[in-house]
């Protein structure tokens, strides 16, 4: 069918709204994915297609094999930088999860999550089949996860069905947020066990240094659109020794009529992954974020003060762990639900007041709570947002002490 | 045999590791090198988002680059005359 000419006009000049050089986007899942110079460089010369492909080697055909560009030791410099063995580059993080979990577990399996994993955790133990058991939070306003509870939830698994969960992950740090949680303490329940542990670094590794065999970490899975100044889709599935041939068991299958193999794919990437630009900006990057992990304790330290600013305002107050430990903060802002309520504009009035002085990211209509990160911004960006939050409060006659 | 692995065609139908091909010629290079600085330019803007007060010094680096760019470019008209 032909598409009108007209309707696709739309598609040749496709602009963001809300470009990283005119607007301080405080969302959540932006910040730690603004691409560094040197990958927006790398987008150009490696758009086509299958760019990184033009020198596949011939007997092993895979994408971890190519050196030219140098993919091959990027996954071992990846694979060091996270203290684990192995790194391959997978789409998302979600497919990082459904990957271990796939090749860990059979159908109807248990495996035990903490109760503030993102949605996609769930999902991807529901594409294996497998049940989960939960481990809870100790609720509003700290929203911290017991640790020690995944001791409970092993035993009841044992308990329901005689044979221990076929793996249990960790959120390092939740969407929810932003509690950083203290690793090493499943590391070891999961050792005693001998069950793997996943550790979900989404919001953390890139961010924050990350050495997962002193977590105790079986595997690590992390984002690089969220946390490596990477494009999409780019993930992280980071593996120890120990699950090797488990996790990067290689293909069996053969073809009854041509007997045709591929012995040397690995079969839950299906081959290869991410064959183009976004591996490249990971790549790109990858100097910068060596570098920047360093810089973590300064990033925590403009979070802090942005939410020692924002709570002068009557009615906020930082959900979640306090002190901030990580840039992600959830905010309560009961004064700004109660403008809300007369506004015209209701639930919507603060994201647009903020979009008017160039900030956006706040969830629209979201006013008796939401969440920012700042992770990245400068100090003159910080207090930017801070003034910002100021004048509308005082707009609204909203006290600020 | 490789055939039968999979992948790897452009390298099997032009030989692995040959590339004379790739050190390309000097006005890509430049009309690249220009995108790049621009690309430099627009990471320095990102920084001072959302309003791009610059001070002195930033001023300064950033002419330079242009400067840079304007050389560049003259490179490539240059280059595009020879052809
Ligand atoms: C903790 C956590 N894990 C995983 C994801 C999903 O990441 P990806 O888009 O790379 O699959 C998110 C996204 O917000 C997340 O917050």
């Amino acid at each position: 069918m032909k598409i009108p000419k007209e309707r696709l006009e739309k598609y040749r000049n496709i602009k963001r709204e809300f470009s990283e050089e005119e607007y301080i986007n405080i969302h959540p899942i932006q910040r730690g994915g603004v691409l560094t110079e040197e990958a927006m460089r790398a987008l150009i010369e490696f758009g086509d297609g299958y760019s990184v492909c033009d020198f596949c080697p011939p007997k092993e055909a895979r994408l971890d094999m190519i050196t030219r560009p140098p993919i091959r030791d990027f996954y071992e410099d990846l694979a060091k930088f996270l203290g684990m063995d192995y790194v391959r580059v997978v789409t998302r993080c979600r497919e990082a999860i459904f990957i271990a979990f796939k090749m860990l577990s059979k159908p109807n399996d248990y495996v035990i999550i903490d109760s503030n994993a993102h949605y996609s955790t769930y999902l991807a133990a529901e594409l294996c089949e497998l049940r989960i058991k939960e481990v809870p939070n100790n609720g509003y306003p700290e929203f911290k996860i017991n640790l020690e509870a995944y001791v409970d939830k092993i035993e009841e698994v044992k308990k329901e069905t005689g044979k221990l969960p076929s793996a249990i992950l960790l959120t390092h740090v939740d969407y929810l947020y932003g509690n950083l949680n203290d690793a090493k303490i499943v590391g070891k329940i999961a050792k005693d066990y001998n069950i793997p542990f996943i550790l979900n670094c989404a919001y953390s590794a890139g961010l924050m240094p990350i050495n997962g065999k002193e977590l105790g970490a079986d595997i690590i899975t992390g984002s690089g659109h969220k946390s490596w100044a990477a494009s999409a889709p780019t993930g992280i599935l980071a593996i120890n020794e120990s699950l090797k041939e488990k996790i990067l068991a290689r293909s069996k299958i053969s073809g009854d009529i041509t007997k045709r193999e591929f012995k040397n794919k690995e079969v839950a990437l299906l081959g290869c992954t991410v064959m183009g630009a976004p591996l490249i900006t990971l790549m790109a990057s990858f100097p910068k974020i060596v570098e920047r992990v360093e810089k973590w304790e300064e990033e925590v330290n403009k979070t802090r003060y942005l939410v020692s600013e924002l709570e002068r305002i009557e009615g906020f107050k930082q959900l979640g762990i306090r002190p901030k430990l990580h840039t992600l903060t959830h905010m309560e802002s009961e004064s700004f639900y109660r403008v809300s309520l007369n506004h015209k504009r209701k639930g919507f009035f603060l994201y647009e007041e903020l979009r008017e002085r160039k900030i956006v990211g706040i969830q629209p209509g979201l006013t008796k709570h939401f969440k920012f990160n700042t992770y990245g911004l400068t100090w003159e960006q910080i207090k930017y947002v801070r003034d910002a939050f100021f004048d509308i409060a005082k707009k609204y006659n909203i006290e600020i002490h | 045999m490789a055939e039968w692995l999979g992948g790897g065609l452009q390298t099997r139908l032009l030989g692995f590791e040959s590339s004379p091909w790739l050190h390309g010629d000097l006005m890509i290079s430049e009309i690249k090198e220009s995108i790049n600085d621009l690309i430099k330019i627009l990471s320095i803007l990102r920084k001072k988002a959302p309003f791009h007060n610059l001070d002195e010094n930033e001023k300064k680096e950033l002419i330079n680059i242009l400067e840079e760019i304007s050389k560049r470019i003259n490179k490539i008209k240059e280059e595009i005359i020879k052809k």
